[in-house]
């Protein structure tokens, strides 16, 4: 098992509290979590992804507790053993494609290999914009190349927030198949996040995260 | 891809901020690396051309003046003293060194220095090219006068070059041709005092006061003719412009009762002299000042006192140039905060990939120190070259400073470029701790950056 979750609890600024479903994670699984807006989706990753310290309850990464390390320690595991994908692709817009995707390698303090940087633009479709900002490439060019930036590393994990909900239903789907087959190529779980029901038929598990909320007393 | 590259990218996509960061950071620079360089090569100027010399003897007036006049050659002398004042002077217990200087004409701007050899000595002059002077109007030129050995020249009066009055009737014959000095000495044209005595003195002479001045009168260039144009030589040969000075020389000799004509003969500009032991330094002076129509100046003195005068203007030079340095750190601190602002969400992106807070905070600082660092570099060639151009567009610090040695990078420069530094490096602390501190959860959490 590489990811599980127990007891999870956070406490927003607004003082409500978000109580989340313990999970587990295998290493070639595939979870979606499932809730609407304002669910706690977002929030449950980052605490999963060692970015936001629980108020209760544990996170283990590889049976370790991730939260008793120390927090570069916890930076660097995120780095190497985690891939993220943001809805909103996130790529610097002042670094090129190709830049941008070396950024896993060089914030994770891992040797860049330039054959897997390479492999992947050209699985992706790339090559010829590589060396673009993001800025002049298409909505779904910036897509891929968030997925290649996030599988770089071979992660054992990729996380992905809402990947599909601004696209219509082609893209959904490609976008998806190619989450898909980017984590098996990498031999990496899959952990989706979103409330887009369309792509429910693809995950093992589901794991509801409506009805969590508990508003504050 | 490490912090430093990460932080060009960011200057690079806010390019019009940080160059204008950087363009205020190096104006402060440019204004206090300018004004130190400045005043320390004016200093360096007097000192390397004051040439060990103790004390200068001349007629009564600012002591300022005789010395600007008698050592850097750089202001126009008072009046004259005695032959005999010197050769008193010369006898004098204390004295280890005399030397006469007698001023007053020129050669296309190129002072004329009636003196002895002594004088070139007092610079550690070595010749080119020939050999000192021997036979009255034979002359020493210094490396800056472009003459050569064997060149013969009329000299005119006045110090200045914009004399048409020229003495025709002698010619110089050069010499010696010196090497380059660095100092005064290689932009004068030395003879011997006897000589330039000969010039003024050896002739019949109208000595009516002080209207010899108006170029416009019967003393303009047409009206001369070749038998009477010394006429009126010894008015301006040895003074200069200005009637303060005219009727002091005049009030001298009148007191001496002297022929204006044997006077002039028996006359120099100022006596240059090197003192036995410190305490004469203390004494001399005093012994000197205690007679009736001469005066000491100690050049070291002197020039002391009008170095602190300058400061004032320097003071303020560099109360606006730390203004510049504080406000440049202010715009630079707000520059990396808005852009620390829009970057919110890439630098978040970045602690998801790996990063850690404190080299987003490295981040911050490289970009800081990128901008400021620049900036200074590029302040400190502007400086360079604002002193070069103060110095140059001064006339009377011709010949005095260098100007070419204000275009060399000095040690100091590292000072300016670390001062350049250390303001990046502190308008860069609030940011980069905030950087440091980004909320990553929340800001994914909201969405987009």
């Amino acid at each position: 098992m590489f990811l599980k979750s127990k007891d999870i609890t956070v406490v927003r600024k607004g003082g409500s509290t978000l109580q989340f479903p313990d999970i587990e994670v295998g290493h070639d699984d595939s979870v979606l979590l499932l809730g609407a807006s304002g669910a706690g989706k977002t929030t449950f990753l980052s605490v999963l992804a060692g970015l936001l310290r629980p108020n209760a309850g544990q996170v283990l990464v590889d049976g370790g507790d991730f939260y008793a390390i120390s927090s570069s320690k916890r930076d660097q595991e995120r780095g190497q053993k985690f891939g993220f994908i943001f809805q909103t692709l996130h790529l610097l817009p002042s670094l090129t494609l190709r830049q941008n995707i070396a950024l896993a390698a060089d914030m994770a303090n891992v040797p860049l290999q330039n054959e897997r940087l390479e492999h992947l633009l050209k699985t992706l479709g790339l090559v010829d914009k590589a060396d673009r900002k993001p800025d002049a490439l298409s909505q779904g060019e910036q897509q891929r190349a968030a997925i290649a930036r996030a599988v770089l590393l071979r992660p054992q994990i990729i996380m992905a927030d809402e990947p599909t909900s601004a696209l219509d239903d082609d893209n959904a789907n490609s976008v998806m198949d190619l989450l898909e087959a980017q984590a098996k190529e990498s031999g990496a779980a899959l952990l989706v996040a979103t409330h887009d029901n369309r792509i429910k038929g693809r995950f093992k598990t589901i794991i509801n995260l409506e009805s969590q909320v508990r508003e504050a007393a | 891809m490490n912090s430093v590259t990460l932080a060009v990218a960011s200057i690079r996509s806010r390019a019009l901020h940080s160059t204008l960061c950087a363009a205020a950071v190096a104006a402060g620079i440019a204004l206090l690396c300018s004004v130190f360089l400045f005043s320390q090569s004016v200093a360096d100027g007097f000192s390397r051309n004051a040439a060990g010399i103790d004390l200068v003897v001349g007629t009564k007036g600012s002591p300022l003046q005789m010395v600007l006049s008698s050592v850097y050659h750089a202001d126009i002398p008072a009046g004259n003293i005695e032959m005999r004042d010197y050769e008193k002077l010369k006898r004098n217990p204390r004295v280890k060194m005399a030397i006469p200087l007698a001023l007053g004409d020129n050669y296309k701007g190129f002072r004329m220095v009636g003196t002895t050899p002594d004088y070139l000595r007092l610079y550690k002059a070595d010749f080119a090219s020939g050999e000192v002077f021997a036979a009255p109007f034979e002359t020493v030129v210094g490396s800056g006068s472009g003459l050569s050995l064997g060149d013969k020249f009329a000299v005119s009066h006045g110090l200045a070059g914009n004399t048409r009055d020229v003495h025709d009737g002698h010619l110089y014959t050069v010499t010696g041709v010196l090497k380059p000095t660095g100092t005064v000495l290689d932009k004068l044209l030395i003879t011997d005092v006897k000589s330039v005595q000969e010039l003024h003195g050896g002739h019949d002479h109208d000595h009516q006061a002080d209207s010899d001045h108006e170029e416009g009168g019967h003393h303009s260039k047409s009206d001369h003719g070749h038998d009477d144009d010394h006429d009126h030589d010894h008015e301006h040969a040895h003074k200069s412009d200005g009637h303060d000075h005219h009727s002091k020389a005049e009030h001298a000799h009148a007191d001496h009762g002297h022929q204006e004509r044997a006077g002039l003969k028996s006359q120099i500009t100022t006596v240059l002299i090197k003192v036995r032991s410190p305490l004469d330094l203390m004494n001399l002076p005093r012994q000197i000042n205690a007679e009736s129509d001469i005066m000491a100046a100690v050049p070291s003195y002197e020039m002391a006192r009008f170095v602190k005068n300058l400061g004032v203007g320097r003071n303020l030079m560099i109360v606006l140039g730390a203004g510049f340095i504080i406000l440049s750190s202010l715009m630079l601190l707000a520059s990396l905060a808005s852009g620390l602002a829009l970057r919110r969400y890439d630098l978040a992106v970045l602690r998801v990939l790996g990063a850690t807070s404190r080299r987003l905070s490295a981040t911050v600082l490289a970009e800081a120190l990128i901008i400021s660092g620049i900036g200074a570099i590029f302040g400190v060639l502007l400086g360079h070259v604002l002193a070069y151009c103060a110095v140059i567009s001064i006339e009377s610090l011709r010949g005095l400073v260098l100007p070419e040695a204000l275009l060399i990078p000095r040690a100091m420069d590292v000072g300016f470029i670390l001062i350049g530094l250390v303001s990046g490096l502190v308008a860069s602390l609030v940011p980069s701790i905030t950087a440091a501190r980004t909320d990553i959860a929340g800001l994914l959490a909201r969405g987009r950056g």
